[in-house]
């Protein structure tokens, strides 16, 4: 039956949510302190660093993620290979867990991601404040870790969240290094029936499930970082409000 | 109290100051005016190197600093005798009213967290915002950011307190709660320079009215002198023009 077929990759193919979310979260998480450093780095214009950033992104931007992935798992684990044999490591290159490649490769593509989105974010804060962190005899350090970068942050999340996006519909190659994705998953499922056109249904489900998830979450976090949320203008008003009433009151029985 | 000897500053091939002698006496309110590009802003922020200048000397308290070969720790203790009001505020955004005056008293001078907390109930207290010390700048109408601006400055009781058209950002409406503090903190006998177009406020609260024209200081003196007596032709030009507007206005 095709609605059982559905049920049951539906269930199995849910297996494959814990990859894809970890090697999206690897990626964007470990991106996030590699991605402000190319970030400073190139608003700085720190010499070397600045142009091998900008190169780097410049690369990273203008490959497909499929030629991406399918460098790396050629190359890579050639090279890994014969460095290990060169020095008598002891690593069998073909039992190491693609997984490990995965994550890799979304933390390249990611960092040159995260980079960029800093980048805009940075230069998004008004200097002004710099020059007033200067003027109270703030130290350079002090200023962007209390008072730029924590600005930067807020407002590069829905940026950070269509990134995550990307990164979980980017996960869906990730079967071609055998990582066993919901993809890869519902394409070994389908390969025993050849229910191919269910599975694909199937998943077409799990991926928007799983993306509207993390637009749940990033709203929620971006709820919480809000300014406004740490003192509601409505509830401020009525705590003024209340009080001028009270003053009033208190005046009014003085002069009564 | 502040004296400024032969102050020169390039950007580029164009010279914005061109030997500037300025002395700020204790207690004195030195309103600078002078078109745009005058060089007016410059001068004051060469004061605390906001934007430092080429070369001449600055005597701040008793102490005198050659500015080509002033040190980290010079500029640092410059700073912290002056106090500088901007033109767009400049609030720390993620920082409350109360916050944006502590960060500076705490990291910047070394105070304790209690006493800049009892420092920044005070000051905003001058500025009458007691009720707003847990407010965001995005929380305050731009007449209380300024507000906040000016607690800020004075919070650590600088020598000189230096204001770069505090006003000018501001609705009309809002202006005169900022020139209103300006004029108590002058009762007060603070020293201070102040960058305006606000001619009111120079006639009336200025000891000293400085004018300014292509990086020099044309004209100078009681703002009586300036303002019914100007001597030289650019100042009465300049004057005619602002006052001018203002009749029209």
């Amino acid at each position: 039956m095709a609605i059982d077929y559905l049920i049951a990759t539906f269930i199995e193919s849910l297996k494959g949510v814990p990859t894809t979310l970890f090697i999206t979260f690897f990626a964007l998480i470990a991106a996030l302190p590699l991605g402000l450093l190319l970030a400073i780095a190139r608003l700085k214009k720190i010499p070397v660093l600045s142009q091998l950033a900008r190169l780097y992104t410049l690369i990273i931007r203008g490959t497909p993620l499929i030629l991406l992935i399918l460098l790396f798992y050629s190359f890579v684990p050639s090279f890994l290979n014969a460095f290990f044999k060169a020095h008598d490591i002891a690593i069998d290159i073909f039992k190491v867990n693609p997984l490990f490649y995965a994550c890799t490769v979304f933390l390249l593509v990611a960092i040159a991601a995260v980079a960029e989105i800093f980048r805009s974010a940075l230069l998004a804060v008004d200097g002004g404040q710099f020059e007033a962190g200067k003027v109270a005899n703030l130290s350079t350090f002090h200023i962007y870790a209390r008072i730029i970068l924590p600005q930067a942050l807020v407002s590069s999340l829905p940026n950070l969240c269509n990134l995550a996006i990307t990164l979980v519909k980017g996960t869906s190659l990730v079967f071609v290094m055998t990582v066993k994705d919901i993809t890869a998953i519902a394409k070994i499922q389908a390969s025993y029936g050849y229910n191919y056109a269910e599975s694909y249904l199937v998943i077409f489900a799990i991926y928007i499930l799983v993306c509207t998830a993390i637009q749940v979450v990033f709203k929620k976090l971006a709820d919480y970082v809000a300014l406004d949320r740490r003192m509601p203008l409505k509830q401020m008003e009525k705590q003024h409000n209340e009080k001028v009433t009270i003053e009033k009151g208190v005046l009014y029985a003085e002069h009564s | 109290m502040l004296n400024i000897r032969n102050l020169h500053k390039q950007f580029g091939s164009h010279e914005v100051l061109r030997g500037i002698d300025l002395t700020v006496n204790q207690g004195d309110v030195v309103v600078i005016l002078g078109p745009s590009g005058s060089g007016k802003t410059t001068l004051l922020r060469s004061i605390n190197f906001l934007e430092p200048a080429d070369s001449g000397t600055i005597e701040l308290d008793g102490e005198t600093f050659e500015i080509a070969k002033a040190t980290k720790q010079d500029i640092q203790g410059i700073r912290k005798h002056t106090g500088f009001v901007f033109q767009n505020y400049n609030l720390f955004a993620n920082k409350t009213a109360e916050q944006n005056i502590t960060e500076g008293l705490i990291y910047g001078l070394g105070l304790s967290k209690n006493v800049a907390k009892t420092i920044a109930q005070d000051v905003l207290e001058k500025v009458g915002l007691r009720e707003f010390a847990h407010h965001y700048p995005s929380q305050l109408s731009g007449g209380q950011q300024q507000r906040v601006g000016i607690a800020r400055a004075i919070a650590a009781e600088p020598k000189v307190l230096l204001f770069d058209e505090p006003t000018s950002a501001l609705d009309p409406e809002l202006v005169g709660d900022i020139l209103a503090i300006m004029k108590s903190l002058a009762k007060a006998g603070k020293t201070m320079v102040v960058v305006t177009h606000e001619m009111g406020f120079a006639k009336e609260v200025a000891s000293e009215v400085v004018f300014m024209d292509g990086g020099v200081i044309v004209e100078q003196g009681r703002p009586e002198e300036i303002f019914e007596f100007p001597k030289e032709e650019r100042t009465q030009q300049f004057l005619a023009r602002i006052l001018g507007d203002f009749v029209r206005a």
